[in-house]
């Protein structure tokens, strides 16, 4: 029972940091084009 | 004798299942008179009791007058299903905007039901005045019409309400949602809520959290962090405060919400898929696929656009002002850390078009978002592949194309055609809306900014809405995201319905 939340909390987190990836990637590019 | 009996039963049928959907907005009235009553703001707890009353009778009578399917158990066709998704949009418009304009914050009843149409439409266009003085009553109802609409009044219905499954699903279609989590359409509807109810446990902890650090009291953050998570996840874009999420001057309450909105605009179906285990959806789906370059091109692009104009001065506000806004636009969110004419003024008309393009794209299908949607974005670019590889490889090749959403689909003639039909209805809405702003004078390009963003249920503004446009413009605007939200096939049904009732009536006498 514990792994099985452990393992579906994991699953919810992967969108979250998924998303914050993209975010985080966006950021440096807006780095590089701002200079 | 048969037809006239068969279109009476269509009315029963109609009338019975609407009022049941308008007998629960009469309950979630019970919220903002809770928190009216919580927080001593007596004269929104009687606006709201006299506007319960009201949507409760109306409930009460549409059930009476249908109480015949009851007993008859008539069972809901396709075409009862599409008519009630479309009756109950606009029923519910009006009957949620009396809150609205009892409390005085709107020039007229019209200006009431455009910003109730705006919030079930997940659009966030304001017409209520004085918004920094609304009373926490009608903010947090505010906010619930936004997060209720953005999961669907019929998916609500179908947990909550309807008890019969039987005609089930052509309901749920009828409201633009035809994705199936589990084989059971009311476990689906059961599922998009729970999403969504975690999602709003979550983030609006972590925005309660947000909110206290940038020095907001603890009541005060937490009723900020609802306002902010409903409009975040639903991708509507009320701002509890006039001037939206700039109120907080904050990067840090800018960033989470971005997280949330990108998070809302994805399907709901996208998501069942990543928690139950198959984290590579994000990357193999062609919605996620189409959302990223898109989203990643019109960045970069409006990024060189207004960095050779110099207009924001450093990488931090070009990540705040920029990036923000077109993914905000993008999917459809609509909260906006500008001011509405510096669209007009500082973004220049190539980056006005930018716009244009995102709103209109909008997130992705059976999501909370807008537009015309990624997964149709993918179809038909895929499509036109397709049909170039087919033109120069051999006549003998029959190979067959596939998609990846969720699961493999076979790329068939039938799915491109009906994706590039809703797009053109998309873009036809959104013409239509751009020549009637030119028509009242406004430029052409802060027409073409207002229309995507009602057609695309963005809510983003270039300075048209405003309770001083005109009346037809305000009109079309609530027909626009209306029918932008329902993805047409409803409304259309409910116009043929009608035209169909008025020709036998015509034909009788």
């Amino acid at each position: 029972m514990q792994q099985k939340k452990q393992i579906k909390l994991l699953n919810f987190s992967s969108e979250v940091l998924g998303t914050l990836v993209y975010l985080a990637l966006l950021f440096i590019v807006t780095v590089a084009i701002t200079r | 004798m048969n037809k006239h009996s068969d279109s009476i039963n269509s009315i029963d049928i109609i009338s019975y299942y609407t009022g049941y959907i308008v007998f629960g907005a009469a309950f979630l009235m019970l919220i903002p008179i809770f928190a009216s009553f919580v927080f001593a703001e007596w004269a929104t707890l009687i606006d709201f009791i006299i506007s319960m009353e009201i949507v409760f009778l109306v409930g009460l009578m549409l059930i009476l007058l249908g109480r015949r399917t009851h007993q008859q158990k008539a069972s809901i066709q396709w075409k009862h299903g599409f008519v009630i998704a479309a009756l109950v949009w606009i029923l519910m418009m009006i009957l949620c905007a009396i809150p609205y304009a009892l409390s005085g914050h709107t020039k007229s009843f019209l200006d009431a039901c455009f910003d109730v149409m705006s919030g079930f439409t997940t659009t966030g266009l304001v017409l209520t005045q004085d918004l920094d003085h609304l009373s926490i009553g009608l903010n947090v109802w505010r906010h619930l019409l936004t997060f209720i609409g953005g999961q669907g009044m019929v998916v609500l219905a179908l947990v909550f309400i309807t008890k019969q499954t039987s005609g089930a699903y052509r309901l749920y279609v009828g409201e633009a949602k035809d994705i199936e989590l589990v084989p059971n359409v009311k476990g689906t509807a059961k599922i998009i809520w729970k999403i969504s109810m975690i999602y709003l446990a979550v983030g609006t902890a972590v925005l309660w959290i947000a909110g206290i650090i940038i020095g907001l009291e603890p009541i005060s953050a937490l009723l900020h962090a609802f306002y902010m998570f409903t409009s975040s996840w639903s991708t509507g874009g009320f701002g509890p405060m006039s001037q939206n999420i700039m109120y907080y001057h904050s990067l840090l309450i800018e960033t989470i919400t971005m997280v949330i909105f990108i998070l809302g605009s994805f399907n709901f179906g996208l998501h069942y898929a990543i928690w139950q285990g198959k984290r590579s959806e994000l990357l193999k789906n062609i919605e996620t696929q189409s959302f990223f370059i898109t989203s990643f091109l019109a960045c970069m692009l409006a990024l060189y656009g207004l960095s050779r104009f110099n207009v924001y001065p450093n990488a931090i506000s070009n990540f705040r002002r920029v990036i923000f806004n077109v993914l905000s636009a993008h999917t459809t969110t609509g909260l906006g850390n500008i001011y509405p004419r510096q669209f007009a003024l500082e973004w220049s008309d190539f980056g006005i078009m930018i716009m244009v393009i995102v709103m209109l794209i909008g997130g992705s299908a059976c999501s909370t978002a807008g537009g015309f949607k990624g997964l149709r974005v993918g179809i038909v670019f895929k499509g036109i592949i397709m049909d170039i590889k087919k033109l120069l490889s051999s006549e003998r090749n029959m190979k067959v194309y596939k998609f990846h959403h969720i699961k493999q689909y076979i790329l068939e003639d039938s799915v491109i055609k009906s994706s590039a039909l809703i797009i053109i209805c998309y873009l036809v809405l959104f013409f239509i809306g751009t020549m009637l702003g030119s028509f009242y004078g406004y430029s052409l390009a802060s027409s073409a900014f207002e229309s995507a963003s009602v057609a695309g249920n963005v809510g983003l503004t270039i300075g048209i809405t405003s309770p001083a446009m005109p009346a037809a413009l305000k009109i079309y605007y609530i027909l626009a995201m209306y029918m932008g939200r329902l993805e047409f096939l409803s409304v259309f049904a409910l116009v043929g319905y009608l035209v169909g009732g008025i020709r036998k009536i015509c034909t009788r006498y």
